[in-house]
């Protein structure tokens, strides 16, 4: 039997990180709930009536989208370029500079046939883009995110505490026993410890990988520093004064280099992605072990000269692999349908769990309460 | 009762305790992880292994006398 004061240490550590954390854990359980729909969300509002200009024309270089998105942008700078999968479209990121922050940068979708704008469809966007923001940084940018990093770490603490505390409430009853007939706090403390207990690899998945995200821009700082500072250290200074290599080029290489992999998107000179003076045109792999794991050419866009493929590390393979493993969209509608129960589940184990410690404070019989957790496998 | 047969009740009533929780966290890890490392074709049979954790309280709602 757990000794009364390792249940007293546990209960300690489970109650505060608990406590401290549990507000902004019900806010992003709250604003997640739409996240894990967002495409249907986004296709449900904006239903596809677009048409290229020329179906089955001869596309335009990438070059040529490149100049009319600097036209209809003049001051600004590229900063990524990604392409639809199932249209002819090109998407370009410009801003006013490479490292412009996301709210200073600008998107806007070309058609590959013609040049022409695309429509954005984007109704409900800004909705959704607020519950995302709400939900990544908090409007609050890099800090936001590594307070968000931190609460989660709080909260892997209150998973691994609660794991240790289920010993002792659970040693004479069985799984799954609710006791509806008592108290209603002794009622609620099993659909605590049963509702808790079942979703363990769920919240501890996506408490982890929530954890990781947070730390994307350190992540990617990182990978910057280490990985490409043999490119960075010549040609950080010597940003493109001339003319620029041709992107058409520098994308056919990118793709001849790496036959067995897909071209997803091109970071330009100066933006988080690449150096300051390389294109980084970005592959994934075409199996689904590898498809979310990315991997960069990179290209000088000043002289053309390929520096060719840079496997990524381990720190940032684990970031590709944490978008999908938190957010749930990567195995179709019963997935995230799962995930949406999940969710509810745990918002339910949350406030109950706020529930059990706004009576457990009233009562005055508290040291009587946990002799008789670690005795009877009740409080 | 012997401190080895102390120990060995201990050790059986945590597994007791542990067993459905432990099958159902091997489960749901197998199935979260799966459905994004592995072929499309089995994606149902990922997700509900992922979701077993709703079936188990499924159960313990309305199929287990309390």
């Amino acid at each position: 039997m757990m000794q009364a004061g390792t249940i007293r240490a546990w209960s300690w550590v489970h109650k505060w990180t608990s406590l401290i954390s549990t507000l902004l854990l019900l806010m992003l359980c709250l604003t997640g709930l739409p996240l894990i729909f967002h495409d249907e969300i986004d296709s449900a509002l904006n239903p596809e009536s677009w048409q290229p200009a020329h179906p089955g024309g001869a596309p335009l270089t990438l070059d040529e989208i490149l100049d009319i998105s600097l036209e209809h942008r003049p001051g600004e700078v590229p900063i990524f370029m990604s392409f639809d999968i199932d249209r002819p479209v090109v998407n370009v990121t410009t801003g006013p500079a490479g490292d412009a922050p996301g709210h200073d940068m600008h998107f806007a979708s070309f058609d590959l046939t013609s040049g022409d704008l695309v429509p954005p469809a984007d109704r409900g966007e800004s909705v959704m883009e607020f519950i995302l923001q709400l939900h990544t940084d908090m409007f609050l940018g890099l800090p936001g995110m590594l307070f968000l990093g931190a609460m989660g770490c709080l909260f892997i603490a209150a998973i691994v505490s609660g794991i240790v505390l289920y010993a002792p409430f659970m040693r004479k009853l069985d799984f799954g026993t609710v006791r509806r007939r008592q108290s209603p706090r002794l009622k609620w403390l099993d659909y605590h410890n049963l509702l808790g207990i079942v979703t363990l690899a769920w919240v501890l998945v996506v408490g982890i990988t929530g954890v990781i995200n947070t730390l994307e821009t350190p992540i990617i700082d990182t990978w910057r520093t280490n990985e490409l500072a043999d490119l960075v250290a010549g040609n950080e200074a010597a940003l493109l004064a001339g003319p620029r290599a041709s992107l058409d080029d520098a994308v056919r290489e990118a793709v001849r280099l790496a036959p067995d992999m897909e071209l997803q998107f091109v970071a330009f000179p100066g933006s988080g992605f690449s150096t300051g003076a390389h294109y980084a045109v970005f592959l994934h792999g075409d199996t689904p072990l590898t498809e979310n794991i990315i991997t960069p050419v990179l290209i000088h866009a000043g002289t053309g000269e390929v520096t060719g493929l840079r496997q990524m590390p381990w720190y940032t393979k684990a970031l590709s692999l944490s978008r999908p493993l938190h957010f749930g969209d990567y195995g179709g509608l019963l997935l995230k349908l799962v995930w949406l129960v999940l969710d509810l589940v745990t918002i339910i184990v949350l406030a109950s769990g706020l529930y059990l410690w706004l009576t457990k404070r009233e009562s005055p019989r508290r040291r009587t309460a946990l002799s008789h957790a670690s005795g009877a496998g009740s409080v | 009762m012997t401190g080895r047969g102390a120990n060995r009740e201990r050790q059986r009533g945590l597994a007791a305790m542990f067993a459905v929780p432990a099958a159902l966290f091997a489960v749901s890890l197998t199935g979260l992880i799966a459905a994004l490392l592995l072929d499309g074709g089995l994606d149902t049979l990922f997700a509900l292994a992922a979701g077993s954790g709703i079936l188990a309280l499924a159960w313990a709602f309305f199929g287990k006398r309390n």
